[in-house]
């Protein structure tokens, strides 16, 4: 019998990249379609815009200064804004019960080519540089434990741009497992050189903000920044995470199924274990990431399960693709459909590619939007959709 | 506490190209690198040692289990991930003019190994890649039983480091070897009877000793999977711990 999971409370949320780094600079830009991306800071050989975090992150405590990196801090800043909702679950749940299930496909790795350049150029690594505190994913996993009093079972998910998606996925069969009572998800990007290169080689990076679902796309803009939820067993929730899809497209490692074969899958195995039928979806979140076969991919996907109806946003537009950070903060960005009732505009999109027959809203819509799903599509073929409610 | 049969183990390390080869405690001098008869030829050659050591030792216990390839659900782990890739890159970016191997970099992803082995077996199914350091043994085995708690349905956990990068990890302990282990894991309901079955994990206290790794094997990340691998093989039943006491102290319990 197919997996039907419970669905679990959201009670918390907390959000941060280049359009800010709060609830309201968030949902002030989104609703001004003012996209965050702009210049790049670090110096690359090619143009390109990127979603950078302006905010000033705030300094760990003096016993985590070792652990100090750019993700540690936004983590930290997360964690702040969360504090109320954390008090909560420490009051409630035995720290053990509590998971921390992260997303990243960067980590520290804008420390870490600083200091090979370091080691490159001087002969040794910088003398405070640590791969076990900057670089792995035991660092970040430490600072999330000690700052938010969690002890429960804890990794992180590293399967590039699904890395904090499928986080929610994971809290939901734990919880469902009896495994743990509440779960701290997220994710979290930084920029780095490398990620720019990389992206650049492939020839999947625009020189200018990206344009997802336009008829003039060249590529993605990288973004960084992240989001936290908080799942519960149960609690007052602001909205329900109904099921996660998961796929492989099986087919190749950096390039998309051409007829979107496992975004398909993922999102009617969403679908199937939400109990729901695809009119019910009152808006997608797409990938939407601005490459030519990406977009087309996917929306060959969204408009075989879902057809024309549905409003389609990417939002990469405003934050640029923050890549292991994406998932959970596309989920996130979907809440405010949830509980305020509007979705952004797909900024960038127009003039919208003629081949794709999908209803992308180009201004602010205002309505009832009861249920949400949000894609998520990575290297190595993995899909995955995100689909929540109202409660 | 939620019960799973082992119905397969698969490992690979610098010598011991599978488990039977490691049970016999003799290095073969001969197969000094994984091998990746997993993967179709044409792939195999454009993926790193980690890649194909955790084929390898995936591809071993996936035999013995006798699962369907296309369907079964995967979950891979590791510290340090496609380590040599990053660096290969990083030496591109700071020694190199600066540009990088398209192919490089989209095999730098910690989930390289997830979506060659998903692409080779044609396995649209769930797979996921994670980590957390000296606990991903521990972590993995907790994806995979929430897993195969929730969807009735047998996961494969495999579980790899390559070599310590030395550049960046400098002396630390002398270093490590290359080691990649999996097990194939059923629910204990719809498994045979004569499996032997895995609890937990919990935090505990370990009444099985550590196998008799040699230092460069036990000091990979992931070698609390050896000795899963080690304790399945060799019929030790009891308490085991999964981090070599270098973690969070997460342990298992083998039973009959």
């Amino acid at each position: 019998m197919p997996y039907a999971p419970t669905p679990i409370p959201v009670t918390g949320f907390a959000l941060c990249n280049a359009l800010g780094a709060t609830h309201a600079e968030v949902r002030d830009a989104l609703l001004a379609s003012r996209s965050g991306l702009g210049p790049c800071d670090i110096p690359l050989p090619f143009p390109t815009a990127v979603g950078a975090v302006r905010t000033a992150l705030p300094e760990l405590p003096k016993s985590l200064g070792p652990w100090t990196t750019r993700t540690a801090q936004i983590a930290a800043l997360l964690l702040e804004q969360l504090s109320p909702q954390l008090a909560h679950l420490r009051e409630r749940f035995r720290p053990e019960r509590i998971a921390i299930l992260l997303g990243t496909s960067t980590a520290g790795a804008d420390i870490t080519e600083n200091a090979y350049r370091h080691f490159v150029h001087e002969g040794a690594l910088p003398a405070d540089y640590d791969l076990w505190r900057h670089h792995t994913y035991g660092a970040i996993l430490h600072v999330v434990s000690a700052l938010a009093g969690a002890k429960g079972p804890a990794w992180v998910v590293s399967t590039a741009c699904t890395s904090s998606a499928k986080p929610l996925a994971t809290a939901q069969r734990m919880i469902d497992a009896d495994l743990a009572d509440a779960a701290i998800v997220g994710g979290i990007d930084t920029l780095c050189s490398m990620t720019l290169r990389g992206f650049f080689s492939l020839d999947a990076l625009s020189s200018a903000p990206c344009r997802p679902f336009c008829g003039d796309r060249d590529g993605i803009s990288i973004g960084e920044g992240g989001a936290f939820l908080v799942l519960e067993r149960d609690g007052e929730a602001m909205a329900l995470l109904e099921a996660v899809g998961e796929s492989s497209d099986a087919y190749h490692i950096s390039a998309p199924h051409p007829e979107g074969a496992g975004a398909l899958c993922a999102m009617q195995r969403a679908l199937e274990m939400a109990g729901c039928q695809a009119e019910d979806v009152d808006h997608v979140n797409a990938h939407g990431t601005g490459t030519r076969l990406n977009d087309a991919a996917e929306a060959r996907a969204i408009e075989a399960l879902f057809g024309d109806s549905v409003p389609v946003v990417s939002t990469k537009g405003f934050t640029g693709h923050t890549l292991g950070g994406a998932g959970v903060t596309e989920a996130a960005l979907c809440l405010f459909a949830l509980q305020e009732g509007w979705i952004p505009a797909s900024l960038g999109a127009t003039p919208v590619d003629e081949r794709f027959s999908l209803n992308i809203p180009i201004e602010v819509t205002r309505g009832s939007f009861h249920r949400a799903l949000s894609n998520s599509f990575a290297f190595g073929g993995n899909n995955v959709s995100v689909v929540m409610r109202a409660p | 506490m939620i019960e799973l049969a082992i119905a397969g183990t698969g490992l690979y390390a610098a010598g011991f190209p599978n488990a039977q080869a490691w049970e016999s405690r003799i290095p073969d001098p001969e197969k000094p690198a994984p091998a990746g008869t997993l993967i179709d030829k044409r792939t195999r050659r454009r993926t790193s040692p980690l890649t194909r050591a955790l084929a390898d030792a995936y591809g071993e216990a996936l035999e013995q289990a006798q699962l369907d390839p296309s369907a079964v659900g995967s979950v891979f782990g590791s510290a340090l991930g496609e380590a040599t890739t990053m660096i290969a890159l990083l030496d591109q970016m700071w020694r190199g003019d600066g540009a990088l191997s398209p192919m490089r970099f989209a095999t730098s992803v910690h989930n390289a190994a997830a979506g060659v082995v998903s692409i080779t077996t044609k396995n649209r199914g769930f797979t996921t890649s994670l980590g957390a350091d000296r606990d991903t043994p521990a972590m993995a085995l907790f994806e995979a039983i929430a897993f195969a708690a929730t969807h009735g349905e047998a996961v494969m956990v495999a579980c790899g480091d390559e070599g310590s990068p030395d550049d960046l990890v400098l002396g630390e302990d002398g270093g490590w070897d290359l080691l990649a282990c999996a097990v194939a894991l059923i629910p204990a309901d719809i498994a045979p009877a004569n499996l032997p079955r895995l609890r937990g994990p919990f935090p505990g206290t370990p009444n099985l000793s550590p196998c008799d790794a040699p230092t460069k094997l036990a000091h990979n990340p992931v070698a609390g999977l050896l000795e899963l691998v080690d304790a399945v093989r060799a019929a030790r039943r009891g308490t085991l711990r999964l981090d070599r006491g270098r973690g969070r102290g997460f342990c298992v319990e083998l039973v009959d």
